[in-house]
């Protein structure tokens, strides 16, 4: 067991370890399109999202606003040649068959500590038990959680201005029924939504993707593994 | 001993305070390949909640956590993609 700088907050959890890496905004992904659902018309639909544009070769955990009575998560990302792309959902307003409608949201790029940002100032540093650089309270940006939460348990928001969500991959659930020639797939999801009370939870599952198939349907439904979430203080983010 | 803690400003900004922070601290950020992934924690202590954060909207392996040599290791089972594929995760001991 290393011996070295530790802090735990009342309730005995670790909020810094020197063994463990301070974490930092990096950026602002940037807008680049907005998409709403599909056509009504052809029977099969999906659901809208946005999409953005970030230039990184970092390991990234996306974040993202959560404006009050949205559903809010990362749907898809991509990367190529230095460029990360995200497909976020920001969903309010449900038309007759349960899709929302679309909005732009922030999104910004989590990375752990950039040695690259590390400034010259006097200030706390820590260094890991291999004498490396972990954290750095001086670097711009430099998150903690505020308040956590996971599919069955919301998050608790102390009076923040912006609360900012890392993490929450959409919990997914696909259901097929089946018919004598095709079969139905109805795919939902579970977003983060905030509450007026600045609670943040999961939603109840929306409707993500719906439409006949053909030919046999797979054996029983498709579950994710939901992920846990971390509400961080966005008000100083760029 | 709730008024103990530590505060950290820069430029008149608090950018740290022990006594707002929730339990979590990040042992790294990662891309997951489809094939078996094993992430070791030597200098991390037992007996803490391990939580694995994922932001990039796909589809996981359930991820497994033991002790079984003496310090936190993290277990990402092989799961179907492409071979050239991979996830992010954000690996945290709370």
């Amino acid at each position: 067991m290393s011996r070295g700088f530790i802090l735990r907050n009342q309730h005995g959890e670790l909020v810094v370890h020197r063994d463990s890496l301070g974490t930092q905004c990096i950026g602002r992904a940037a807008f680049t399109q907005l998409v709403q659902p599909s056509s009504t018309l052809g029977g099969s639909r999906v659901a809208g999202y946005s999409s953005y544009r970030f230039a990184s070769d970092r390991p990234i955990l996306w974040a993202f606003d959560l404006p009050v009575g949205r559903r809010v998560g990362v749907v898809s990302t991509g990367y190529a040649n230095g460029i990360n792309t995200i497909g976020v959902y920001c969903g309010a307003n449900p038309d007759v068959q349960g899709f929302d409608q679309q909005f732009a949201v922030d999104v910004w790029a989590f990375s752990t500590l950039v040695p690259d940002t590390v400034g010259a100032g006097r200030g706390l540093r820590l260094r890991n038990s291999s004498g490396v650089l972990s954290h750095d309270f001086l670097v711009p940006n430099i998150t903690l959680p505020l308040a956590a939460g996971d599919l069955t348990t919301p998050a608790q928001l102390p009076a923040i201005v912006r609360p900012v969500a890392i993490g929450s991959s959409p919990f997914y659930d696909v259901q097929y029924e089946s018919d004598e020639v095709n079969y139905f797939k109805t795919d939902r999801r579970q977003f983060l939504l905030r509450a007026p009370d600045n609670s943040v939870a999961y939603s109840p599952g929306l409707i993500y993707r719906s439409g006949a198939m053909h030919g046999n349907p797979p054996q029983g439904s498709t579950l994710t593994d939901p992920s846990p979430y971390f509400v961080v203080d966005g008000q100083f983010l760029p | 001993m709730t008024d103990r803690g530590l505060i950290i400003r820069h430029g008149g900004v608090v950018v740290f305070n022990s006594r707002r922070a929730a339990g979590g601290v990040c042992l790294g950020m990662f891309r997951v390949p489809g094939a078996q992934t094993v992430l070791s924690f030597p200098h991390m202590p037992r007996g803490r909640t391990p939580i694995v954060v994922y932001s990039d909207g796909s589809m996981h392996s359930n991820w497994l956590y033991d002790e079984v040599m003496g310090y936190p290791r993290f277990v990402f089972p092989a799961v179907a993609m492409s071979a050239s594929a991979n996830y992010t995760v954000g690996v945290y001991l709370k």
